[in-house]
Formats: structure tokens, C-alpha cells, sequence
């Protein structure tokens, strides 16, 4: 009996001794990884009718996290990339990055955006317009300012690009005609 | 035989009518003397005699020159000494006519370095100023002209970058100057002349980027730049900072019109005047037969105003319509015609400007042209449905434009020779296009395009562009757009501001505006619709497109409808 108690002690003196060496493993709460924030957004895509093109919303849903601007644009260029007709946007543009400072959203691109461009003036109208009507529904942003690959973008070969561009500005309406 | 007799006589009948209404000009008849497009005060008018002009001595005070009146004794004819300002004196005889010491300005003026041109039908005499040395030493350029007179430097990004000074002298012509450069070995001068042949624009090709100003009055016959060299440029692009946010617009209510007026600024400007009860957010178009039509919303006119009879050489009539709530106030032009319309809060009025647009006046054989064929070389421009790329439509057309320009005497340039780019970096291919047009001193600057949509086949049809407000430009691009799709028969989709698609518009028409050239971009048709591909590589649809684009010229330039 008296053997049987000192084990014990002996027991809970080593418990003890364990419980101040080592901290308890505390397992976290499982917070769930954030489950991605879905968000309605508008993107322009060119709509043709009577000798007339226009771009026009369609509604889409992109991740509200981390860029959503960006994300705008990305989901622009898939959407558009995967028709065949009506693209504006230069085939395999992808958005390398977009960063908002005072209300000018500088908008990186990959080369693709400049050296896949083939088109008139109405097309660089049309796919300057699709991203500025595009960016113009987060009231954040002001201006754009394009680059390709870091470097500013100056022109498409019509269109003067050399300057911030207002997002406000409406007068994107090609066509017409008497 | 007796027809060919017949004929010899009326000529000589024609001839000798002709001399005699040369040799007998009415007796003493008054004339104006204009210098910088303002008529020249005098204590008492000029006056034509025999063939020459006569002015009062006071004459060469207002332009600058000294003199003194020699004595003499009595019954002795008066001598005038007078001395030009970069020539040794010389003497004159006065002339005593209705009381008054003249001078004979015709005469006289060669001994000036003046050049002058009469017109007969306004009894005008114009003078103008002559270049007669231009001198750079490496730190400074010197102009100096016969005549005090005003200058600009045209201060543009791209002439800076390309190292070139560019200054434009008023009132004068190149006359020979000499050209001495010192202390420089890579430093050029080049001149030409500007507007109509009342600018002469001096080129100065310096060796490095550098910074320069004018430090000589603002009224001179000795021009004097400063060129001080600057450190190589950064080659880093700076972000330019926010534009200021635009104020926010004001509403506007009803309003009545109250009176109708006008005032002729001179033969080459007028002002019309609507006066109002209030300002009006007016929209405005011009027609085809060049008729600009200001819509006034929300306006009442009087019941018995029509409109009123203007005298002006730009103005064929005015008139007023109501139309429901609306306003119509319409300016029938006689020729493409530069406009403006403002509201003069002060006086409560519209104020409509109408002018004599930028390069107009004289012949077009008299004009150099730039003719600018789109993209070139790896920039292919738009690919048609056929596959072949626009840049080759845009030199076909040019070509045949260079031609028919060429053979109405015109002075034509292109901005290219060949299917080549002119840099690797589009965005100064595009620059040294128009550059090109600022150092030949062209008038016009025309680029000729074929556009491309999004949609294939979604649009056919013409569309020619200017920029923003530029109101020569404008001028120009509806004269050339309206004859050519008169002659093309193509959809017309209209003359637009380049701002209407793009937020600062179109880099060539941008950059031309900014030197003060009026220029235009015409869109021919889109190469992805078929029927318009069809037309635009059809060698005589392509030189009915030139035809066009020469009539509009032709009208700018000329007056009328061609």
C-alpha cells in the first residue's frame, strides 16, 4: 500500500513536472480560411447594332478581396478572350497589377496589351473605353494611367495616351451616321 | 481670216481699255495701309496718285523709323532724311499734297526692306516687315527685321526633344535673309513661311537639348532668343499629377431673347450677338452646305424676329427660328468658316465669332501640304477581312492625293516615303510626323486612315476627326470630309471631335494643335466590312477619295464650293 502511494506521488510529481517543461498544445479555434467574398461587378464588353457599337455592362462576379479593381480587369479580359468576336482587348492581356494612389489607378499590364493590338481608331477607342468604363464604377478612381510592363503606355498608334485619363469622361459612343 | 482680224481688234480694244483705266486711277483716291492686319493711323488718309501711294511723313513714325525734315529755303522742295533701322540713311523728297508733307510709300519702301502688295478692289496697300539677318552664336539667336514687329517661340515637348528651336515672326517675309551661325559647328537655320506668307518661321537645329527664351521687347526689329544648354534629359517618365476636378455644372432655366446684333471686327471677322435673358446649355451642328445651327433649349424668341442682314464676306445670311421651346439661331456661311459661340455674362448675350479660318486665303497652289499615310513598316494599322493591312490602303490613297495636289501646284510633303516606320517607339513615329509638317512650315497636315471595329462587319462608312475644340482644324476636316463623301458614296458617319473617342484625343491631331497647324485624320471606311474593303482597294474609288479631299482643301483654302 505504502508502495503503491509512492509510485502515485512519484506519478504526479513527474506530471508536474512535465506540465511546467512543456506548454499545453492549445489548438487554435478553426476560423474557416476566408471564404472568398464574392462581389457583383460591371464589365464593358462591345455590342454592335444598325452601323453602331457600343459598349455595354454586363454584370459578373469577382473576388471582393486582395484587388478588386484588378480583378475587374482580369475578369474583362477572360471574358472577352473567350469569344471569338466583339473583343476589344488585345488577345492574351493579362493585368500584372493595379495600384490606387490618390484617386490615379495605375494599371499594369503585360505586353501583349501593346504588341497585340491590330486595329482603327474606333477598335483603340473601343478597347480604351472598355477599360476606363470599366474601372469608372469604384468611386475610388479618378484617373487611369496605363502601363505595359511598368513602363507608361503613350499611344496604341491613334489614341494620346500620355496623360492620366478621366474615368468620367463619356464620350465613348462610336457610330452613327447619317 | 476676218474673224482672226476681227478678233485682234476687240483685244486691242480690251488692252488699251485696260491701260487707260490703269494710267487714270480717279483723281487722289484714298487708300489703307495695313501693317500686322490693322490699318495704320494717320493724321490725314494716303492717298493713291499716278499709280503710287502717298502717305504723310508721320507715316514712318507709327512704324517705328526715325527721320527729320531737312530746312530749306523758301520755293525749295523739302528733304526728308530718314533713317531704317539696320541700313545707313538715305534722303527723300517730300511731296506737298492738300497741305501736307508725303512721302511716296511705294517708292520709298524697297529702300526700307519693306515688302508691300497692293489690292486694287479694296484700295489696300499691306505691308510687311522683311527678315534681313538671322544670327546665332551659341548662346543667343538674333532676327532682325526691317520693321519693329512681335514674334513667338512655338514651345512644343517634342521640338524640345528634338532640339530645335522653332520662332515664328509676325508680319514679315523671308525676303534674303542672310544666315550667319557662329561658335557652333552642328547648329542649321532653316526658314519658311507660315499662314498666309505672313509668318516666317525660323528653325534653328541646335546640337543639345536646351532652354531658351525671348529677352527682346515684345515689339522688335532686333528678335533676341536666349538658348542656354541644358543637362541631358531623364529618360524616366514621370507620372504627370491630377488634373483639377471640373466645377460643377450649373442648371439653367428658361430664358427669352431679346434683340439680335452684329459688329465687323474686319473683312476676316465678325461678331454676331444674341442677346438673352440668361445663359442656355446650347447644342450645335453644321450642315453639309455649311449652315451652323445653334440649338437653344428652353427659349423664347420675340414673335417678329427672323433674323437680320448681315454684310460680311463670311456671312451668306442669318436668321432665327422657333421651334417649340426651342431656339434655332442659323449662320449660313459663303465658305468654311471658323466659329465660336460664348456667353458674355456682362453684357447678357450669345457671342458667336466667325473668322476667316487658319491657312485660308490665297491659292492652294500657294500652300504646302503634309500628307500623312497611317501607320507603316511593323505598325501594320488595322488587317482587313482580305488580310492585306491598312497601312498599304493608306499609302495607295496618299499617293494618288500626292499627285493631284502636285498638279494643282500645291507643295506637297509625305511623311513617308515607302512602307517604313519612322521609330521604333510608336509613340514618336507619331510625333515626328507632324514634326515633319512644323519644319517644312506646312499649312495643312492630312492623315489618312482606314478605320477597323471590334465587331467585323459591324460598321461601314467615313469618319474624319479633328481636335477638341481646335476650330481651324475643325474648319478644315468638315470642308474636306462633307466633298468626300460627296464623290465616295460612302456612309457618312460624320466630323467628330478626336475627344469624342478617346479621353485627350488622337496623338497627331493633338500634337499638330498644339503648334497651331491645322490638321485633320479621315477614316476612309473599315477595312473589316466587306463592301467598305471592296471600295478602299479599288484604284478609282481611291482617287475619287483624293478628288475629294482636294476639293475641301480647295474650298478652305479658296472659298466657294470647291
Amino acid at each position: 500500500m505504502k508502495k503503491l502511494l509512492t509510485i502515485l506521488i512519484f506519478a504526479l510529481g513527474i506530471a508536474i513536472v512535465i506540465h511546467f517543461i512543456h506548454k499545453p498544445v492549445v489548438t487554435p479555434p478553426t476560423t474557416p480560411t476566408p471564404t472568398t467574398h464574392r462581389q457583383a461587378v460591371k464589365i464593358y464588353t462591345v455590342v454592335a447594332k444598325a452601323n453602331k457599337e457600343e459598349l455595354k455592362p454586363i454584370q459578373v462576379y469577382v473576388d471582393s478581396g486582395k484587388n478588386i479593381y484588378a480583378n475587374a480587369l482580369s475578369r474583362l479580359f477572360e471574358e472577352v478572350n473567350s469569344k471569338d468576336a466583339a473583343n476589344p482587348i488585345p488577345r492574351g492581356t493579362k493585368v500584372l497589377g493595379l495600384e490606387l494612389k490618390d484617386g490615379l489607378a495605375s494599371v499594369n499590364l503585360s505586353k501583349e496589351f501593346r504588341d497585340n493590338f491590330q486595329g482603327g481608331s474606333d477598335a483603340e477607342a473601343m478597347t480604351i473605353g472598355a477599360l476606363l468604363k470599366t474601372l469608372a464604377q469604384f468611386p475610388k478612381i479618378k484617373h487611369v494611367r496605363l502601363l505595359v510592363d511598368g513602363k507608361p503606355l503613350e499611344t496604341l498608334g491613334h489614341l494620346d495616351l500620355s496623360e492620366p485619363l478621366d474615368v468620367k469622361w463619356t464620350g465613348q459612343e462610336n457610330g452613327g451616321g447619317n | 481670216m476676218r474673224c482672226v482680224i476681227r478678233l485682234t481688234t476687240i483685244f486691242f480694244l480690251l488692252l488699251s481699255a485696260t491701260l487707260l483705266g490703269v494710267a487714270a486711277p480717279s483723281p487722289n483716291r484714298g487708300v489703307v495701309i495695313l501693317f500686322g492686319g490693322k490699318q495704320i493711323r494717320l493724321p490725314s488718309p494716303a492717298r493713291l496718285i499716278d499709280g503710287n501711294v502717298y502717305a504723310p511723313i508721320e507715316f514712318l513714325k507709327t512704324l517705328g523709323i526715325k527721320y527729320s525734315l531737312g530746312k530749306t529755303s523758301e520755293g525749295e522742295d523739302k528733304q526728308l532724311t530718314i533713317s531704317p533701322l539696320h541700313e545707313k540713311a538715305f534722303k527723300s523728297a517730300v511731296s506737298s499734297i492738300e497741305n501736307r508733307d508725303m512721302i511716296c510709300v511705294t517708292e520709298i519702301a524697297p529702300k526700307l526692306g519693306l515688302a508691300t502688295s497692293w489690292n486694287e478692289g479694296s484700295s489696300t496697300l499691306t505691308i510687311h516687315a522683311e527678315v534681313e539677318k538671322i544670327r546665332f552664336d551659341g548662346a543667343e539667336l538674333h532676327v532682325y527685321t526691317s520693321l519693329p514687329t512681335t514674334a513667338q517661340i512655338l514651345s512644343t515637348d517634342w521640338a524640345k526633344k528634338a532640339n530645335k528651336l522653332i520662332l515664328d515672326v509676325a508680319n514679315a517675309q523671308p525676303g534674303n535673309p542672310r544666315i550667319i551661325v557662329e561658335n557652333s559647328t552642328s547648329a542649321a537655320i532653316n526658314t519658311g513661311t507660315q499662314g498666309n506668307g505672313e509668318i516666317v518661321r525660323i528653325v534653328l537645329d541646335l546640337p543639345a537639348s536646351a532652354e531658351y527664351k525671348l529677352t527682346s521687347p515684345p515689339k522688335s526689329a532686333e528678335i533676341v532668343v536666349a538658348v542656354t544648354k541644358l543637362p541631358p534629359p531623364h529618360t524616366e517618365h514621370p507620372i504627370a499629377a491630377n488634373p483639377p476636378v471640373a466645377p460643377p455644372t450649373p442648371t439653367f432655366g428658361p430664358i427669352s431673347i431679346t434683340s439680335l446684333d452684329y459688329k465687323n471686327e474686319n473683312s476676316h471677322h465678325t461678331q454676331i450677338y444674341i442677346y438673352a435673358s440668361g445663359p442656355a446649355k446650347y447644342t450645335t451642328s453644321v450642315s453639309p452646305n455649311m449652315e451652323l445651327i445653334i440649338d437653344i433649349p428652353q427659349a423664347t424668341l420675340p414673335g417678329s424676329m427672323l433674323g437680320m442682314g448681315i454684310k460680311h464676306s463670311l456671312v451668306r445670311e442669318f436668321r432665327v427660328e422657333q421651334s417649340d421651346g426651342l431656339a434655332k439661331a442659323i449662320v449660313h456661311f459663303t465658305r468654311p468658316t471658323a466659329y465660336n459661340i460664348k456667353w458674355d455674362e456682362e453684357s447678357s448675350r450669345f457671342v458667336i465669332d466667325l473668322d476667316l479660318p487658319k491657312g485660308a486665303g490665297g491659292l492652294l497652289s500657294q500652300k504646302t501640304i503634309v500628307i500623312d499615310p497611317g501607320h507603316g513598316g511593323t505598325y501594320t494599322g488595322a488587317t482587313g477581312l482580305s488580310g492585306k493591312f491598312e497601312k498599304d490602303y493608306n499609302f495607295q490613297i496618299a499617293t494618288q492625293l500626292k499627285e493631284l495636289l502636285e498638279s494643282a501646284g500645291a507643295n506637297v510633303f509625305m511623311t513617308r516615303r515607302g512602307d517604313e516606320s519612322l521609330d521604333p517607339d510608336v509613340k514618336i513615329d507619331l510625333e515626328k510626323r507632324v514634326h515633319l509638317a512644323i519644319e517644312k512650315s506646312a499649312d495643312f497636315f492630312i492623315s489618312i486612315h482606314c478605320n477597323s471595329c471590334p465587331v467585323p462587319g459591324a460598321r461601314s462608312g467615313t469618319e474624319t476627326y479633328y481636335h477638341d475644340k481646335d476650330i481651324n482644324s475643325q474648319a478644315l476636316a468638315r470642308s474636306v470630309h462633307s466633298h468626300v463623301v460627296k464623290l465616295t458614296g460612302l456612309p457618312d458617319c460624320n466630323v467628330r471631335p478626336d475627344v469624342s473617342i478617346s479621353p485627350i484625343g488622337l496623338s497627331v491631331l493633338r500634337n499638330s494643335a498644339t503648334a497651331g497647324l491645322p490638321a485633320m485624320l479621315i477614316e476612309v471606311g473599315f477595312i473589316n466590312c466587306k463592301t467598305d474593303e471592296a471600295c478602299i482597294g479599288n484604284p478609282d474609288f481611291q482617287k475619287r477619295v483624293a478628288e475629294g479631299i482636294v476639293h475641301g482643301l480647295k474650298s478652305y483654302v479658296e472659298g466657294g464650293d470647291k
